[in-house]
């Protein structure tokens, strides 16, 4: 396992016969460890039997979550399911079995729908009859009128507009009723010579005639009971089904689970088959695996196969391909490494910073926001968001125990002195600790240099290492211009030193026709380099000087922090002050944790990734049964 | 020589089939890919018009599987025939197994063409005839289109009523006037199935139609000519083939602005989808043995 660098990958192609196909794809994504690569070497088409399968049972996982939807139960998506994996075979016994589930689950089924339907047309009866209440006339006289014809239905909404003006022939009168979802029920009605034409602007406008119901006799309000009391029924009706329901849940959700994840599991194998090229009775398998689990996979894939089988491994070349980046950190770093992963994940051939900026970040938080009581409390609520969100409350407590620490060396807690400050309080030795965060700043700068001279050294970039702002010219004009000012202000070094400055800024500026003349890089022409390569000074050298001075504010943050807490304690005084210091404290934990933590993660982002770190890899998605053949989003860590 | 010979080396190579066929529908998703990717430097609004207009080969798509499930097609020549798109809002094969047209509504219940389909449902159980999903389809999908036109603003506004306003008004026509000659449908239905927003032939223009306005006097209003004489069936057949002349005059002129401007990316679109029309009636013409004369007479291009 290395800490700091990705896992060296190979390309494989594995040449795998029909007949151990499906085996040797199941142990491959059972493994997790090959990502595979689309290939199509001429000649070899994917296969069309296998794509017939995954289709297959892709409809039986939709068959039996629809059954699942039927009982109201989500499937447990965790877990393989038991005994080996048959492609070919199994969908004959899911289907089978569930061809018998669904006949029991199937009158249940249709109870509901029936008495879903029947709430449905009662509710829109109910509707329509409510306009007749101003009647006062016998809802069944409506059914056995002479010279008019009334109709009540629904429509899609967007249509009634359309059907009120595709009747401009005809005297009409149309009344939306009632909106439901897309849906209105609508009241139409023309005379009765013109009913013929009514029915057919309104069928051809999709509209659903609801027929006055039988049950509706009498008055409306009269009818308006009997619907209710019907309605009342059926909802009773329901409830005996939910209970019929539950029980069937109960009976039948753990052979459901094992079925659905049985054909879960089977459709992303043949999603994934479906996409090998084959050529003749051979498929090929092509992926990058970490060159660590090489001889543990062919193991694995002989073993699985009862033979050897043929694989053509590949050196990686990151130049001329897209290698993905798989960098295994150890667990107690894992709930650290989205402080790199937010900005980007380390490409192939660059080194990963995950350990330097976890320990950098806890040092600069704990640095401005040194308070051992407030870094108790941050301390406490990290340990109570664990709970929720693991990763985050580690964050968090780490963040809170920085604080204490720094709360120790500076005495303080709730603002007050409350210990003797083993280093300084910051309030009082102010220059030292402003001088002391922009010290801490050239340092990480520094190791910001020297991870870059690795990453160009691993990619055989030699003008990156050499000649450009980061590389060797670079870090040697920061120290020109900071050591040697320095030292020949202060009488240490000799004037001569800053003769150093226009050389090395030479080579800056010039730097691309350089690394054109030395090794034939690059195709900007001499002109535009020249003036591009002015401008890219111009900015280094400020660069250095306001990369450097930015961690200025490590210490300014620590002033304010204490000055601020000092602000709360001296207001806490009196019959009230615990209000005034409840308020202060959360203030100041809350708000200011915040912005502490955007402070420390901008002096990452900017200033110390901003040396050597582009954070553009490809993350490594392993071949896998659990999501679809491949894991989405960044799986690329392990 | 053979149609590979001849196409070796244009961006239609790529859609010859094993047996050196052309695999029009190929070409055709590749066209509606290749408008995406233009489209990406529209601004929002123009951009989703013109991924909406692409959308019509997912429409297409849809009618085709309604028809195999529906009529119990060979779901291989099915498959064949469909238009290869992407991304593809589903796995086609998966929706050609579906048993019954309710159930290839079920199957797109996320998507926004399963609301158009449940509104016609009920008349196709009633009657069994596709016609009525079908025109549901269209009407949403022309519907959803104005929409997105009349929502353009600046140029890009004047670029997609001349382009797609007056295309989308030609077709509308034609509609009501293949509905009153083949279905013999009442003012009505002919009213129900068509766009009542439709820019040049809208509400006024459908009503002139069923009111018994001739074909001739509606298009001279498009600024198309028909003869005196010539009957209305054999008149939406000519009229059908000037518009998509017309279409590809315009794509051709509009090849000069921006590939950032709507007009740029639609004429880049339409002369793409006629070329491609141009190429199916050269193949088809010299498989049935039609004369280079006859052949000419039916290109978009000029000859």
């Amino acid at each position: 396992m290395s800490l700091f660098a990705p896992e060296p990958m190979l390309e494989v192609n594995l040449f795998v016969l029909d007949p151990d196909l499906a085996v040797v794809a199941t142990v491959l994504a059972r493994m997790e460890v090959l990502q595979l690569e689309e290939a199509q070497p001429e000649g070899w088409t994917p296969s069309p039997e296998w794509s017939a399968l995954a289709n297959r049972y892709a409809r039986l996982v939709t068959r039996l979550e629809e059954i699942f939807d039927l009982l109201d139960y989500k499937p447990a998506i965790r877990g393989a399911p038991e005994g080996d994996l048959h492609p070919k075979e199994d969908w004959r016994m899911i289907e089978q079995r569930l061809a018998e589930l669904e006949e029991r689950t199937k009158p249940l089924q249709q109870q509901l729908e029936h008495a879903g339907k029947e709430i449905e047309r009662l509710k829109l009866s109910e509707s329509q009859v409510r306009v007749l209440l101003p009647l006062q006339v016998p809802v069944e006289s409506l059914r056995n009128l002479r010279y008019q014809t009334v109709v009540v239905g629904t429509i899609p909404s967007e249509n009634v507009t359309r059907v009120a003006e595709a009747l401009f022939q005809i005297p009409f009168v149309l009344i939306p009723l009632q909106r439901h979802k897309d849906q209105t029920l609508l009241l139409g009605a023309s005379s009765a010579e013109n009913a013929a034409v009514l029915d057919r602007a309104l069928k051809s406008a999709f509209f659903e005639p609801i027929p006055v119901p039988s049950e509706a006799l009498g008055r409306p309000e009269q009818a308006l009971d009997s619907l209710g009391r019907k309605a009342r029924e059926i909802q009773g009706r329901f409830g005996a089904l939910d209970h019929e329901r539950q029980n069937m849940t109960a009976g039948l959700s753990n052979e459901l689970n094992a079925l659905w994840r049985r054909a879960a599991t089977n459709r992303n194998l043949a999603e994934a088959i479906q996409r090998f090229p084959k050529h003749g009775e051979v498929s090929l398998i092509s992926g990058w695996i970490a060159a660590s689990d090489l001889s543990r996979v062919k193991k694995a894939v002989e073993s699985a196969a009862g033979h050897p089988v043929a694989m053509e491994v590949l050196k990686a070349d990151p130049k001329r391909q897209s290698v993905p980046s798989l960098v295994r950190i150890p667990g107690w770093l894992k709930p650290f490494e989205e402080l790199v992963t937010t900005f980007g994940l380390s490409s192939y051939d660059e080194l990963d910073p995950t350990l330097i900026v976890t320990i950098s970040f806890f040092i600069m938080y704990g640095m401005m926001f040194g308070d051992l009581g407030h870094g108790l409390l941050l301390l406490l609520a990290g340990l109570l968001l664990a709970r929720w969100r693991r990763d985050l409350g580690v964050l968090v407590t780490t963040a809170g125990a920085s604080g204490m620490f720094f709360g120790f060396l500076y005495g303080t807690a709730f603002g007050q002195p409350t210990l003797r400050a083993s280093w300084l309080r910051p309030l009082e030795g102010m220059w030292t600790i402003l001088i002391t965060a922009v010290a801490g700043g050239i340092v990480l700068l520094n190791i910001g240099f020297l991870l870059n001279f690795a990453n160009a050294w691993r990619s055989k970039d030699w003008p990156r290492l050499l000649l450009e702002k980061n590389g060797l010219t670079g870090i040697a004009l920061y120290w020109a211009l900071l050591g040697g000012g320095l030292g020949v202000g202060y009488g240490v070094l000799p004037k001569s030193v800053l003769l150093l400055i226009p050389v090395l800024c030479a080579l800056l500026w010039f730097h691309e026709p350089l690394a054109k003349w030395i090794w034939r890089r690059g195709s900007t022409p001499l002109g535009e380099a020249i003036v591009t390569g002015f401008f890219e000074l111009f900015e280094a050298v400020t660069g250095y000087v306001s990369n450097s001075l930015s961690f200025i504010r490590l210490g300014a943050f620590a002033v304010a922090h204490e000055g601020l807490s000092d602000l709360v304690a001296s207001y806490s005084k009196g019959r009230w002050g615990w209000v005034v210091m409840v308020l202060g404290t959360t203030l100041i934990v809350g708000f200011e944790g915040v912005i502490v933590g955007i402070q420390a993660i901008r002096l990452e982002y900017y200033e110390f990734f901003g040396r050597f770190f582009e954070g553009r890899g490809l993350p490594f998605a392993p071949f896998s049964l659990r999501t679809g053949g491949r894991h989405a989003g960044m799986g690329a860590r392990a | 020589m053979q149609l590979d010979e001849v196409l070796a080396g244009t961006s239609a190579a790529s859609a010859i089939g094993p047996n050196g066929s052309l695999r029009v529908q190929n070409l055709r998703g590749e066209s509606a890919a290749a408008g995406r990717s233009v489209a990406r430097f529209l601004p929002r609004q123009s951009r989703a018009l013109v991924v909406w207009y692409t959308e019509r080969l997912t429409v297409e798509n849809l009618k085709t599987v309604l028809r195999a499930v529906h009529y119990r097609l060979d779901r291989s020549r099915v498959l064949s025939s469909l238009i290869p798109i992407r991304p593809a809002h589903w796995r086609w094969e998966e929706l050609l197994e579906a048993e019954s047209v309710e159930s290839v509504i079920e199957r797109i219940r996320d998507s926004p063409f399963a609301r158009p389909l449940e509104h016609a449902m009920e008349r196709y159980r009633q009657e069994g005839r596709l016609f009525y999903p079908e025109v549901a389809l269209d009407l949403f999908y022309f519907q959803q289109l104005v929409r997105l036109i009349e929502a353009q603003s600046g140029a890009d506004k004047d670029d997609a009523r001349q382009f797609l306003g007056h295309w989308i008004a030609v077709q509308n026509l034609l509609w009501a006037y293949r509905y009153k000659v083949y279905g013999a449908m009442t003012a009505e239905e002919i009213i129900n199935y068509t766009l009542h927003r439709a820019f040049a032939a809208g509400l006024d223009a459908l009503r002139r139609v069923v009111l018994g306005s001739p074909l001739r006097v509606e298009v001279e209003r498009l600024g198309f000519h028909l003869g005196a004489d010539v009957p209305e069936a054999q008149g939406l057949t000519e009229i059908e083939f000037q518009c998509e002349r017309q279409r590809f005059e315009r794509a051709t002129m509009a090849m000069d602005r921006p590939i950032s401007r709507l007009g740029g990316v639609l004429g880049y679109l339409w002369l793409f989808e006629g070329e491609i029309h141009d190429l199916t009636v050269i193949v088809e013409g010299k498989t049935t043995g039609l004369s280079a004369m006859e052949i000419a007479r039916r290109l978009l291009r000029a000859a």
